[in-house]
């Protein structure tokens, strides 16, 4: 000790969690996604994945020097937001267009509002909307370059294949042998992950279940199978891994409860009345708008708090 | 099976932490520690005002005598912690840097007591003569608040007492004084807490313990055996199981108002060092001159319970605990939790030391501070009900009404929003300075 004694506040323990150990665990847990990108749809989705987070994290590091704050790429959370992006990309989008993408996620998205933690909306759904709005076209054009799913007799999500009236088998579903964004399709590989989540306690159960249970129950009630609506689309991607976002999500139970069935109605309401095939991401941006209300609206009473008192 | 049983019906408070600490040294007896060549006594060891001394330098004193008497309504009486001769009358600086008389003693070779009287049956005692004699004894909240106990045995006439509770749940990690003095002494615990009844016209006691302290419950179990006036009570050990308000909540179901004390729903806590204290002061008239301390962390390599008298710088402590002085980064008095730093090694034990913790940079983790995710984990942890970090937040931006009407002053300082949050944002700290403020601002709106 140097024959000084260190003077601090208590408490004088503390969690071994931190930011950057939860950044990287959500990294570990999207790991079984990225093999199962790479794997269905080829070399080009491990490019799209690298080419993302790269520019990502040298967005983050370049906002960072211009403003002349630290440097903090090395915390993981740049990286989640270029990873997401990608996840969110179609097989075959251009390289060029991705990083584009993750600069506006990170820019427009992220620092602009003041970098971790003070950012209203999901920098990985911001990124993808921009891309959705800038190129209509390559964010909509469903082929696998590589991989499994280079054979695909068809261009259609199954989405866009219900909407025609066919529905695609389950099993195909699960493993993921279907066109989608790159990382959405394998709802085996996202579950790996997330329940890896859910162990280690980092997401909240009630976002994933609250969202997924309210598709399946609305999803009945409107005569769909619940099982094929849970299986496609961003779905399960974005239940697991975008809503439960802490930044973007409510902190009090009740309010993850109400964000994440709003969340799960909102995709209802898209896919069944909207014009889009898939609507999960405008679902989170929504409820992502809501969430300082809903904090606020359920706030927890104070322990020992005289009810009624004006 | 009543304990299995208590598991389940209590109604746990919301919030808490489940904190994985290292093993207390619960198996050890406790020893007692020699006084050292020199004592330093403050004269304030507990709230309120500082005790006047009453001795000069070179004055004889035994173990007993009365160096401090209470200069106010809220202080107390201050004993010599060992036989010897007056050196000086110092001055000691405390943490906040207000400085209080202290009484420095040197140690005689023979260590005379000062000569009790005959032992008191404690029933033949009338309340006002049961708080006569804790005043007399310099009793204090031995748990570390260090109010005076003979005031919290004197409630207020509108609002009548009807069950005391004997905090043993030592919630905070590294921490094992208290059980151990359960285990070793719990007739004296158990006659405390019926002289304490007493002291206030209560019907009912309890004993309330964390589930894991399996000795402690079979040794005052064995004591009461069939009583029916007193009820050993079996919480999950979940921190801060041993903040007034939530034993309460816990062992009564009654929820202490804001801004109130216990008094307001019939309860009245005390802690275990106390009540022994309370039932030796009462039979044999003995005032506090020591009290057991806990030296625990991972820069001693003999973790142990010490019967030490006060006045002994913590030095001596860490020393007869094997201190591994190059590992230790900090000095803790009292848990990890709440407790205070040590700004040096002469600091002493007083009546409020429930532990001298020497902890390495491994065991506190890391201090790097991230910014603020909105996890919500200080809000799952804060008992009170609180966001911990929201209300930091508006300290830090200055924005004093919103951090008031969000709860501020509520804060118990217990710590487990800091111990939860994986930014590591000094939140407690943080609140504390705003809870200042506030109360700041409060005193002067009343003018004073």
């Amino acid at each position: 000790m140097n024959g000084k004694l260190e003077v601090r506040a208590a408490p004088h323990l503390l969690d071994p969690d931190s930011t950057a150990k939860i950044m990287y665990s959500v990294l570990l847990a999207l790991i079984p996604s990225a093999l199962a990108g790479v794997i269905l749809f080829g070399v080009h989705a491990l490019w799209l994945m690298l080419v993302s987070v790269a520019a990502a994290c040298f967005t983050e590091a370049g906002c960072q020097l211009l403003l002349r704050q630290p440097v903090t790429i090395t915390d993981g959370s740049a990286a989640i937001t270029g990873l997401l992006l990608a996840f969110n990309l179609p097989p075959s989008f251009p390289l060029r267009y991705a990083a584009f993408g993750a600069f506006m996620a990170i820019v427009l998205g992220k620092q602009l509002f003041g970098g971790l933690g003070e950012n209203p909306f999901n920098p990985a759904l911001i990124g993808r909307v921009v891309l959705a709005a800038a190129f209509p076209q390559e964010m909509t054009t469903w082929q696998a370059l590589g991989g499994v799913m280079a054979d695909a007799a068809t261009t259609a999500t199954p989405l866009g294949l219900i909407k025609l009236g066919q529905v695609p088998a389950l099993s195909e579903l699960l493993l993921g042998n279907v066109l989608g964004c790159i990382g959405e399709t394998s709802v085996v590989a996202i579950l790996i992950g997330g329940i890896y989540l859910l162990w280690r306690k980092i997401i909240d159960w009630r976002i994933p279940v609250g969202m997924l249970g309210s598709v399946a129950v609305l999803s009945v009630l409107l005569g769909a199978d619940p099982l094929v609506q849970l299986s496609t689309g961003g779905l399960m991607l974005g239940a697991f891994f975008m809503a439960t976002d802490p930044v973007t999500s409510p902190v009090t139970k009740p309010g993850r409860w109400i964000f994440a069935i709003g969340a799960g109605a909102v995709v209802v309401l898209i896919r069944f009345f909207g014009g889009l095939p898939e609507g999960v991401s405008y679902s989170i941006l929504l409820m992502n708008a809501v969430k300082p209300i809903l904090n606020k609206a359920t706030k927890p009473r104070i322990f020992g708090e005289v009810r009624g008192r004006a | 099976m009543g304990a299995v049983l208590n598991l389940f019906k209590r109604p746990a408070y919301k919030g808490g932490v489940e904190i994985h600490g290292p093993v207390r040294p619960l198996s050890e007896p406790i020893t007692t520690l020699a006084p050292t060549d020199e004592v330093v006594i403050p004269l304030l060891q507990h709230i309120g005002a500082p005790a006047k001394p009453v001795v000069a330098p070179g004055d004889e004193v035994r173990i007993g005598s009365v160096i401090g008497e209470p200069t106010a309504f809220v202080s107390t009486y201050i004993h010599a912690s060992v036989a010897g001769r007056v050196k000086e009358i110092t001055t000691i600086r405390r943490p906040g840097g207000a400085t209080i008389p202290a009484v420095v003693i040197e140690t005689a070779a023979d260590q005379q007591a000062e000569p009790t009287g005959e032992a008191t049956d404690w029933r033949e005692l009338s309340p006002e003569e049961i708080r006569d004699r804790v005043r007399k004894a310099g009793i204090v909240g031995m748990g570390g608040a260090g109010f005076p106990t003979h005031i919290k045995l004197a409630p207020p006439p509108d609002k009548p007492i009807d069950s005391v509770l004997v905090n043993a749940c030592e919630c905070e990690p590294y921490l094992s004084a208290d059980s151990r003095l359960v285990i070793e002494n719990p007739t004296e615990l158990v006659a405390g807490l019926r002289v304490a009844m007493r002291a206030v016209g209560a019907q009912k006691g309890y004993l309330a313990f964390e589930a894991d302290r399996l000795d402690s419950i079979q040794a005052v179990r064995a004591v009461i055996k069939d009583a029916s006036d007193i009820e050993v009570v079996v919480l999950p050990s979940k921190y801060p199981q041993g903040s007034e308000k939530h034993l309460i909540k816990s062992v009564l179901g009654r929820t202490v108002p804001l801004g109130a004390l216990p008094s307001a729903v019939g309860a009245l806590v005390q802690n275990v060092a106390t009540l022994i204290a309370v039932f030796r002061a009462v039979t044999y008239g003995e005032p506090v001159t020591r009290r057991v301390v806990t030296v625990n962390g991972g820069a001693v390599s003999k973790p142990a319970n010490y019967l030490v008298p006060i006045g002994v710088p913590i030095q001596a402590l860490l020393e007869a605990s094997g201190w591994r002085e190059d590992e230790c980064v900090r000095v803790v008095l009292g848990g990890p939790m709440m407790g205070r730093t040590a700004s040096a090694l002469s600091e002493v034990v007083t009546k409020t030391t429930s532990g001298v913790l020497a902890l390495t940079a491994a065991e506190i983790g890391s201090l790097e501070t991230s910014p603020c995710i909105r996890c919500g984990r200080c809000l799952t942890a804060c008992p009170m009900g609180l966001y911990p970090g929201y209300i930091a937040d508006a300290g830090v931006a200055g924005a004093l009404d919103a951090a008031e009407k969000a709860g501020a002053l509520a804060c118990l300082e217990c710590g487990s929003c800091a111990y939860s949050c994986p930014g590591k944002r000094p939140l407690v700290q943080q609140i504390r300075e705003i809870k200042f403020k506030l109360q700041q601002r409060q005193r002067e709106r009343k003018g004073e």
